[in-house]
C-alpha cells in the first residue's frame, strides 16, 4: 500500500503539469474531430464551402451563364487578372480553384490533389459541353442556348440519402475516439514518466530494492497505479465525449466506442509502464512522448484515415495496438446491426499487446535491479 | 572567455540522453511523416465499386452504366437484386448505392453515405438524364438533325479547361506538415536551454552555486550559456534539414542563406523560450517540461502538423493567430520561401519571430535580475 500511496502523492504533486497536458490533449482532440476537413469534401451540402476564384476576361452571354451556373453551387470570388493576387489567393487558400474566363479558352489554377479542384472542373466541363451541344444543334442565339443549358443542368436525379445528421455526428464521434490514440497516450506517457522519474531516481531506487518488499510486487503495484491513472484519464475524456456529443451519447455506437477505448487503456498504460522503466530524466520526457504519440497516431490512422495510408504503413502499424483500436472504432461507426463478431479479434489483439508490454517492462525492471545490485 | 564557453558546451553535450533525443527525435518523427504522407494523393478514387440495380435491367441507362470505364478500369460493378436485398447490402456498406428504375424512364438513387463513390454515381445519373433532356430539346426544335450525324458529334467527356501553374513549385499542402516538424524540432530543443539555464542558477544546482562565487561576471556566464545552447539547437535543426533534403528528398528550394537565417532565428526564439519558462517556473522542472510539451504541441497542431486543413481554418477565421504562434511563423517562413522563391516574402514572419525573441529574452532577464544569495 505504501508504494500505491507514494505513487498518488507524486501524481498529486505534479497535478498542474498533468492537468495542463490533459487540457491541451482534449482541446486538440475536440478541435480535430469537429473541424471540416478533406474527408467530407465530397458531401454536396459542403460544396458552398468551396471557394472558386474567377478572372472575368470575357463577359459574353455564354460566360455569364457559366458564372451563374457555378454560383448556384459554389462560392464565387472575382479576382483581378494579376498573377501575384492569384498566387496569394491560392497560397492562403482564400480560394480552392481559380478559373480564367477568356473569349475562347478556359484556364485553371488549382491546389494539387484537391478534391475541390476535381469537383469544380467537372462542373465547368459539364456546362461547357452541354452549351457546345446546344450550339452545334443551331437551335437559337446565344441567349437561348445559355437559357436552355442552365435549364438542362438543373435536371438532377432524385436522391434518397439515408445518411442522417446523426450519422455525420457519429462519424465525428468516431474521429474523436480515434484521437484517443493521441490524447490518451500523450496524457498517460507524460504523467507516468513524471512519476517514474521520481521512482527511478538513483537514491530512491537503491533504497527501495534493499527494502523487504518483493520487487515484482512493487512493480505490479506501480503498474496498478498507472492503470488507475489511465482509467481516470479515460473517464475524463469519455465524460467530454458525452458532453460534446450529447445527442448521440449512449447510442449503441457510443457504448461500443467507450468499451473499445476502455480496453485500449490497458495497452496504453502497459506501454507507458515499459517506456517509463527507461526514463531517468525529466528532459527526455518530451522527446519520448512526441515520438511515441505522434508516430503512433500518424501510422495508425488516428489523424489520417486508414484507407488513405499505404500498404507498408498499414503493415508497420499493425504491430501497434493503436492500429487495432482505430480499426475497431472505424468498424463500430459503420455498425448497422447488433453484429459484433468482427470486433472481438482487434480487442483480443489489443489485450495481447498489453500483456506483451507488461512482460517486457517487468524484464527491463528485473535487468535494472540486477545491474543496480551488482 | 573561450575556455568557459568550451566547458559550458562540453557540460551541455555531456547530457547524453538529452543530446540523443534532441538529434534523433526529429529524425524519427519526420521519417514517420514521410512514410504516411508519401502515399497520400496516390490512391485511386476511380477503382471499380459495387452498385445495386433494382428494376428493369434491359434499360438503356443500365447498359451504359455497365460499359463506363475510366483509365480502362470498369467504374461500376452492377448487381441485380431485389430492393430488400440491396437495402441490406447498403446498410452493410457493401455497395455504394442503389439505382432504382421506375416506369423505365425514371431513376432514383438510394445512398447512405456522402463519399466520392456516391458523388460519382449521382453525377453520372444526373448527367445521363441531362443528356436525354438535351437530345429531346434539340430534336423538338430541329428534327432534321436526326438525318445528320449530329448525335455522333456530341461529346460529354471533353476537357475544355487547361491546367496552369503560376509557380514552378508544387503548392502541395503536405509539405506544410514537414515544415512544422522542423519548427517543432526547434522548439522541442528548448529543453536544452531550459536545462542549461537551470544548471547555472545558484539555488538549483551545485554547479550553479560554484559558478556564482567564481570571478566570472553573471552576465558573461549567461551570454556564454546562451551561445552554447543556441549552437547545439542550430546543429540539431541543420542535421534534420540535411536528412530531410538529402535522404527524404523534401524540397526546400535553392536558398541556402535564407534557410539558415530562418533556422537561426527559430533557434534563437526557442533558446529564449526555454530560458523564459525555466526561469518562470524556477525549481519546478516537471512543470517547465509539461509547459514546453503542451505549448509546443498546441502551436504545432494549430500550424497544421496533424493536418494542413487546420492551418487554413485558423488562417481564414483568426488570421492574427499565426503571429502569436512561433511554430506557424517558422513553418510559414519556410513555405513562403519555397513557394514564392523570395526571401522578402518571409520577412514579416521573421520580424514577428524577432519580436517574440525580444519578449522572451526580456522576460528571462527580468527573472534573472537582482538574484543575490547570502547563503544557499
Amino acid at each position: 500500500m505504501i508504494v500505491f500511496k507514494t505513487y498518488y502523492k507524486v501524481i498529486f504533486r505534479n497535478k498542474m503539469q498533468i492537468f495542463i497536458n490533459l487540457f491541451i490533449c482534449l482541446f486538440i482532440s475536440i478541435f480535430f474531430a469537429t473541424s471540416n476537413n478533406e474527408a467530407n469534401s465530397f458531401d454536396r451540402s459542403n460544396f458552398k464551402n468551396i471557394n472558386v476564384g474567377y478572372v472575368y476576361k470575357d463577359k459574353s452571354i455564354k460566360n455569364t451563364g457559366l458564372v451563374e451556373y457555378l454560383e448556384q453551387t459554389f462560392t464565387l470570388k472575382e479576382i483581378s487578372d494579376d498573377d501575384i493576387k492569384i498566387n496569394d489567393a491560392l497560397f492562403y487558400r482564400s480560394v480552392d480553384y481559380v478559373i480564367l474566363i477568356n473569349a475562347d479558352s478556359y484556364e485553371s489554377y488549382q491546389v494539387p490533389n484537391s478534391s475541390a479542384g476535381y469537383i469544380v472542373k467537372n462542373y465547368l466541363n459539364n456546362y461547357l459541353n452541354t452549351y457546345h451541344s446546344y450550339e452545334t444543334a443551331k437551335i437559337g442565339g446565344d441567349s437561348k442556348i445559355a437559357t436552355l443549358t442552365l435549364k438542362n443542368l438543373k435536371t438532377t436525379t432524385k436522391v434518397i440519402n439515408y445518411q442522417s445528421d446523426d450519422n455525420i455526428k457519429i462519424k465525428n464521434m468516431g474521429k474523436f475516439f480515434n484521437m484517443y490514440v493521441y490524447s490518451l497516450l500523450g496524457c498517460v506517457i507524460v504523467a507516468i514518466s513524471l512519476v517514474m522519474v521520481t521512482f527511478n531516481n538513483n537514491h530512491v531506487f537503491e533504497r527501495t530494492i534493499v527494502s523487504s518488499m518483493n520487487v515484482r510486487k512493487r512493480n505490479l503495484l506501480i503498474y496498478l497505479g498507472h492503470a488507475l491513472f489511465g482509467i481516470f484519464t479515460w473517464l475524463l475524456m469519455s465524460i467530454a465525449s458525452v458532453v460534446y456529443f450529447k445527442e448521440q451519447s449512449l447510442s449503441i455506437q457510443h457504448l461500443m466506442l467507450l468499451i473499445n477505448s476502455f480496453i485500449f487503456v490497458f495497452p496504453v498504460t502497459a506501454l507507458a509502464f515499459m517506456i517509463s522503466q527507461l526514463i531517468k530524466r525529466y528532459t527526455i520526457i518530451g522527446a519520448v512522448n512526441n515520438v511515441v504519440t505522434l508516430g503512433m497516431s500518424f501510422i495508425s490512422g488516428a489523424f489520417i484515415p486508414q484507407a488513405l495510408l499505404g500498404g507498408i504503413v498499414i503493415k508497420i502499424a499493425s504491430f501497434t495496438p493503436a492500429y487495432w483500436f482505430v480499426l475497431n472504432n472505424d468498424r463500430i461507426i459503420e455498425l448497422s446491426s447488433f453484429d459484433f463478431s468482427n470486433l472481438f479479434q482487434p480487442i483480443l489483439i489489443q489485450i495481447a499487446f498489453g500483456i506483451a508490454f507488461i512482460a517486457i517492462g517487468l524484464a527491463f525492471a528485473k535487468l535494472k535491479n540486477t545491474t543496480t545490485l551488482k | 572567455m573561450l575556455t568557459f564557453f568550451k566547458y559550458r558546451f562540453k557540460s551541455l553535450i555531456s547530457e547524453k540522453s538529452l543530446m540523443f533525443w534532441s538529434l534523433l527525435f526529429p529524425i524519427i518523427l519526420v521519417s514517420f511523416f514521410y512514410l504516411v504522407f508519401s502515399n497520400i494523393g496516390k490512391e485511386n478514387i476511380f477503382d471499380t465499386f459495387n452498385v445495386a440495380i433494382v428494376g428493369n435491367k434491359e434499360n438503356q441507362l443500365i447498359k451504359t452504366m455497365d460499359e463506363v470505364k475510366y483509365d480502362d478500369i470498369k467504374t461500376f460493378e452492377l448487381q441485380y437484386l431485389t430492393k430488400e436485398d440491396s437495402l441490406n447490402l447498403l446498410n452493410q456498406k457493401k455497395i455504394a448505392g442503389i439505382v432504382e428504375i421506375k416506369n423505365n424512364d425514371e431513376y432514383e438513387l438510394i445512398i447512405n453515405d456522402n463519399g466520392s463513390k456516391q458523388l460519382i454515381l449521382e453525377e453520372f445519373l444526373s448527367n445521363y438524364q441531362q443528356k436525354e433532356l438535351l437530345i429531346n430539346d434539340v430534336l423538338k426544335n430541329n428534327p432534321e438533325l436526326l438525318t445528320t450525324n449530329w448525335l455522333e458529334t456530341l461529346t460529354f467527356s471533353k476537357d475544355n479547361v487547361s491546367n496552369k501553374s503560376l509557380s514552378e513549385k508544387s503548392n502541395n499542402e503536405m509539405i506544410i506538415s514537414f515544415y512544422t516538424v522542423i519548427a517543432l524540432s526547434c522548439f522541442m530543443s528548448s529543453f536544452i536551454s531550459a536545462n542549461g539555464i537551470s544548471t547555472i542558477q545558484a539555488n538549483i544546482s551545485k554547479q550553479g552555486a560554484r559558478l556564482s562565487v567564481s570571478p566570472y561576471h553573471k552576465r558573461k556566464i549567461i551570454i556564454i550559456d546562451f551561445i552554447a545552447s543556441l549552437l547545439i539547437i542550430i546543429s540539431s535543426v541543420i542535421t534534420l534539414l540535411i536528412y530531410m533534403n538529402f535522404i527524404l528528398k523534401i524540397e526546400f528550394g535553392n536558398h541556402l542563406g535564407p534557410i539558415l537565417i530562418i533556422c537561426f532565428v527559430g533557434s534563437l526564439v526557442s533558446t529564449a523560450f526555454g530560458y523564459f519558462l525555466s526561469l518562470l517556473f524556477k525549481k519546478k522542472e516537471g512543470l517547465t517540461i509539461a509547459m514546453i510539451i503542451a505549448m509546443t504541441m498546441s502551436w504545432s497542431f494549430l500550424a497544421g502538423m496533424m493536418g494542413p486543413s487546420i492551418k487554413y481554418i485558423i488562417e481564414s477565421n483568426l488570421p492574427f493567430m499565426k503571429y502569436l504562434n512561433p511554430v506557424a511563423l517558422i513553418t510559414d517562413s519556410f513555405y513562403t520561401l519555397y513557394y514564392y522563391d523570395s526571401f522578402a516574402m518571409c520577412l514579416p514572419y521573421l520580424g514577428a519571430l524577432i519580436v517574440m525573441f525580444i519578449v522572451f529574452i526580456t522576460g528571462a532577464i527580468m527573472f534573472l535580475r537582482g538574484d543575490q544569495y547570502d547563503s544557499i
